[in-house]
């Protein structure tokens, strides 16, 4: 409480500028008509934490408690990362929840059948695809065709940012997400700060999950959550496609194979067409977290995807 | 029994004023014929006190200064008229429609609904102003009284059993005479002057008259009339059930070109129609606009010859929409280029060309202001192509939706605000980019379409019918793993099995043409020019898996899918590569993410 001595009334003597503490200096700033109205930080209004909502993955879940609601979080990772995997999860259980999403793709990325795979609950999604004009010559330099393209991606970025703010401002929506994640990182830290704020202020003490996800962090301090995925080294690939499904058919009920290789020049030999992408290991690291200042635990985690026809086959 | 009659004094001048409402204060007088045959029909109380009369021809009428002079439209007669309809049928199901100006309700047992005949006569009198009819209202215990108090008496009248005849007898023998029909003109112009021969100028003079002698010398239309002046005629309601049309017209006297103005007339009519809407506790869910275009439009004229008549300059959304006005392909453009035509021949002999645009929302809403955007949105995304000169706009009417919120409910847009906002993001990245996805029932890549996004309606009723039990994914067809789209069930909130995570494609859209070297009948290295696509050797390939379809079609496809890792340097990516078989090209589809 003694830090604050120059809460005292400017009376031009230096020597009245005595610090004070306790009850002297509450009183004093009671009887101070100007500076009257400064609440006590004792009696400010405490920021409730956030609800939580689960992500559809459990080991996500266990390490963030879920995504926060009213919030801004980020998720970013280099292609074949398993940012997209994840993401058709959260909007899996969001759809789950019977809450309206809505998902703006910059790059029109979205396949609906990976999201249906996902048990997306497609009726609940809103998707908004960006879309710039089409160069109409395409110039014979690389070089042309390089700022063309980065041209086409801005405009759609600037598009992407109008339809979030409307979206955002329209409100009722259970989950937004601004799909940054085939644009570089350096085109996505051209978007200005003040946009993320914004976004930010506008989702605040609303029920909806603002999600943003993109190749490297973009939304800075913005961001409440902020999640990493990079690809494990594993690769699991599955060698025994033919002969699984000669097994089901012969009823021989042999189970299907499924081998983890840390590099794929240690895959066996075989012929290609009896290979089959089984799914891809995920690591993911919580960067940055507003309700965990020091995580209790690992701030680390590890999951596998798994392929549409590999889940199908084991449903099967 | 009860009854009310609603009279619309100067119908015609009303229904132009219903539009303009900013005359109301000045003289205006209504024309009708062929110009320069043109005469006044119909004329404002303003108007009449300044000696102005129906019959005197245009040229006359132009003497006074400060007169506003309106053609007659019979478009917006109908629609004054179905307003006023509207407005009976809100105070009562029984309303006879005596005439385009007037109508009769039987109120008989509205006392405990409305309260007693006087403030029922005020509100039938608010509701007809609010739909933009100045109206006299007068309560009788006969049609027929009811009818000549309305007519006679300006404002609210409520007429007695004791009071009726003595009231009624005041009144001029004008008021037996109403309208503006041409052929009854010359009958009422005749009796008009034997009674006033007669010394007869009061209603109570003329039923004080003998009726045998009425009956001798005017005969049994004498006699009716007779009855009619003292109030005793009896008669059976006639009532009618108009349809459920909601439509308003306005007929231009100069065509509109720009948006602005037009943006103005569609409010106007927007609200006179949610008004006639709300008036019959309904609300819309279509709502369709109908234009005629001027077929004189021509291609080459220029949008500041156009804009200089209007007196406005235009903003730079309107001048796209001359703009695209003037570069429009459409029938009317081409007709104009032909030299030889001049403006007034060929809008005589043209046939009109229409534009229509019909808005269909997911729920009945009432709200003409959001009704105006969604409009005004629609059409800056598809302008008409010509300049306006007359606007339909009509409405379907639909049962209010029923709304009751709950605590447990999870979110949901409001569907106004969504349906906003959709036609501003539509303006944003273009029809057909926004909405929900369908799945179609083929095997062809990327085979869904869009439509339009509508969440489920979370009222407690409707979930609870939904089955609890949960899809299975089924096995997919091929390899591309084209699963059905799964029913997505169970309670909001409610927790369900873990489901293994999906390995998510991405897709490039369009997909990137990729050069590709095989060794062995298998890809072992590819090029590619996009900069998304790392290209080198290829360290793992897993395929081909070969599909076709669409062969009964115009536009066949047949593939072979590989997929494919590439090492870059943060490590591999894996991506689907495409063989078209009919083009004997390769693609990069896709990244697995």
């Amino acid at each position: 409480m003694s830090l604050l001595v120059c809460a005292q009334p400017a009376t031009g003597d230096p020597a009245s500028f005595v610090p004070l503490s306790g009850p002297a200096l509450l009183q004093r700033l009671s009887v101070a008509a100007h500076i009257g109205q400064v609440t006590p930080a004792s009696r400010l209004e405490v920021r409730p934490d956030p609800e939580l909502v689960s992500t559809g993955i459990a080991q996500l879940d266990a390490l963030t408690g879920g995504l926060p609601c009213g919030c801004l979080t980020e998720m970013h990772g280099l292609p074949s990362s398993g940012r997209t995997s994840v993401l058709l999860s959260v909007i899996a259980a969001a759809t789950h929840r019977q809450e309206a999403c809505a998902l703006v793709d910059v790059s029109q990325a979205f396949d609906p059948h990976s999201a249906a795979a996902a048990s997306v609950d497609l009726q609940q999604l809103l998707w908004v695809r960006c879309h710039a004009a089409t160069p109409k010559a395409r110039p014979p330099q690389r070089l042309g065709e390089e700022k063309t393209q980065n041209k086409s991606d801005m405009a759609r970025m600037a598009q992407a940012l109008k339809v979030a703010d409307l979206l955002v401002q329209s409100g009722g929506f259970g989950l937004i997400v601004i799909d940054l994640s085939d644009l570089s990182h350096d085109q996505a830290r051209r978007i200005p700060l003040a946009s993320w704020f914004r976004f930010r202020r506008a989702v605040e003490n609303t029920p909806t999950v603002l999600l943003v996800m993109g190749q490297g962090p973009c939304a800075r301090t913005c961001a409440s959550l902020v999640l990493r995925l990079e690809k494990s080294s594993a690769v699991s690939f599955q060698l025994s496609a033919l002969s699984s499904q000669l097994s089901v058919v012969n009823g021989l009920g042999s189970r299907i194979t499924v081998h983890n290789f840390a590099h794929p020049s240690e895959v066996p030999e075989g012929p290609a067409h009896a290979r089959l992408l089984d799914g891809i290991s995920v690591n993911l690291e919580m960067q940055r977290s507003r309700l965990h200042r020091k995580p209790a635990q690992s701030d680390k985690t590890g999951f596998g995807t798994r392929t549409a026809w590999k889940i199908a086959t084991n449903v099967f | 029994m009860a009854y009310l009659s609603i009279f619309v004094p100067d119908f015609p001048v009303e229904a132009i004023l219903r539009r303009e409402a900013e005359l109301r204060s000045q003289r205006v007088v209504v024309l009708e014929g062929k110009p320069p045959q043109q005469k006044i029909f119909a004329v404002n109380e303003n108007a009449h006190h300044a000696g102005l009369v129906p019959g005197m021809t245009r040229l006359q009428a132009e003497a006074w200064p400060d007169l506003a002079m309106r053609c007659r439209s019979a478009l917006q007669e109908a629609a004054a008229h179905a307003a006023l309809l509207d407005c009976a049928q809100s105070f009562s199901p029984r309303v006879e429609d005596t005439a385009p100006d007037t109508l009769v309700l039987d109120i008989s047992g509205t006392e405990a609904l409305f309260g007693p005949p006087a403030k029922l006569a005020r509100d039938v009198a608010q509701r007809a102003s609010h739909l933009g009819l100045e109206v006299n209202v007068a309560v009788a215990t006969n049609p027929d009284a009811a009818i000549v108090a309305a007519r006679g008496y300006s404002g609210i009248t409520v007429l007695t059993p004791d009071t009726q005849q003595e009231r009624l007898g005041h009144l001029p023998v004008d008021v037996l005479f109403p309208g503006n029909a041409p052929e009854k003109k010359d009958e009422a112009q005749k009796f008009l002057e034997k009674l006033e021969r007669w010394g007869i100028r009061t209603l109570r003079a003329f039923a004080a008259l003998p009726e045998i002698a009425i009956h001798e010398r005017l005969g049994e239309k004498g006699v009716a009339l007779q009855k009619f002046a003292r109030g005793a005629n009896s008669r059976t309601l006639v009532a009618v059930d108009p349809p459920l049309v909601f439509e308003e017209a306005v007929e231009l006297e100069h065509p509109l070109v720009l948006l602005e103005p037009l943006a103005f007339l569609l409010n106007q009519l927007l609200e006179q129609i949610c008004g006639r809407l709300s008036a019959r506790a309904l609300a819309t869910q279509e709502l369709r606009l109908r234009l005629e275009l001027d077929p004189c439009m021509r291609a080459d004229s220029t949008p500041g010859t156009v804009i200089s008549s209007e007196g406005v300059q235009p903003e730079p959304r309107d001048l796209a929409f001359l703009s695209k006005i003037k570069n429009s392909n459409t029938v009317i453009s081409d007709e104009a280029k032909d030299p030889g035509f001049s403006n007034h021949d060929s809008r005589s002999t043209r046939p009109p060309s229409f534009f229509t645009r019909t808005l269909r929302l997911p729920v009945p809403m009432l709200d003409a202001k959001i009704f105006l955007k969604l409009l005004q949105l629609d059409l800056r995304a598809h302008p008409p192509g010509a300049p306006i000169v007359k606007i339909w706009l009509s409405a379907e009417p639909a049962r209010l939706r029923p709304g009751q919120a709950g605590l447990f409910i999870p979110p949901s847009p409001e569907p106004q605000k969504l349906e906003l906002t959709m036609a501003r993001i539509s303006g944003i990245v273009g029809e057909g980019n926004i909405g929900a996805v369908e799945l179609l029932d083929t095997h062809c890549p990327d085979g869904f379409r869009m439509r339009h996004f509508t969440p489920r309606d979370l009222s407690p009723e409707k979930r609870s019918r939904r089955s609890p039990k949960k899809s299975a994914l089924a096995r997919p067809s091929t390899k591309t793993g084209h699963a059905p789209v799964p029913q997505i069930t169970g309670e909001a909130g409610g927790s369900h099995a873990p489901e293994p995570i999906v390995t998510a494609l991405r897709l490039f859209r369009p997909p990137h043409p990729a050069t590709v070297s095989m060794r062995d009948g298998m890809p072992a290295r590819i090029e590619c020019a996009s900069e998304k696509v790392t290209s080198g050797d290829i360290s793992w390939q897993a395929g081909p898996w070969r599909s076709s379809g669409d062969w009964w079609e115009q536009e066949p496809w047949a593939r072979d899918e590989w997929d494919i890792a590439v090492p870059n340097c943060h490590g591999l990516v894996l991506y689907r590569l495409v063989h078209d078989l009919l083009r004997a090209r390769w693609f990069v589809e896709g990244t697995y993410d």
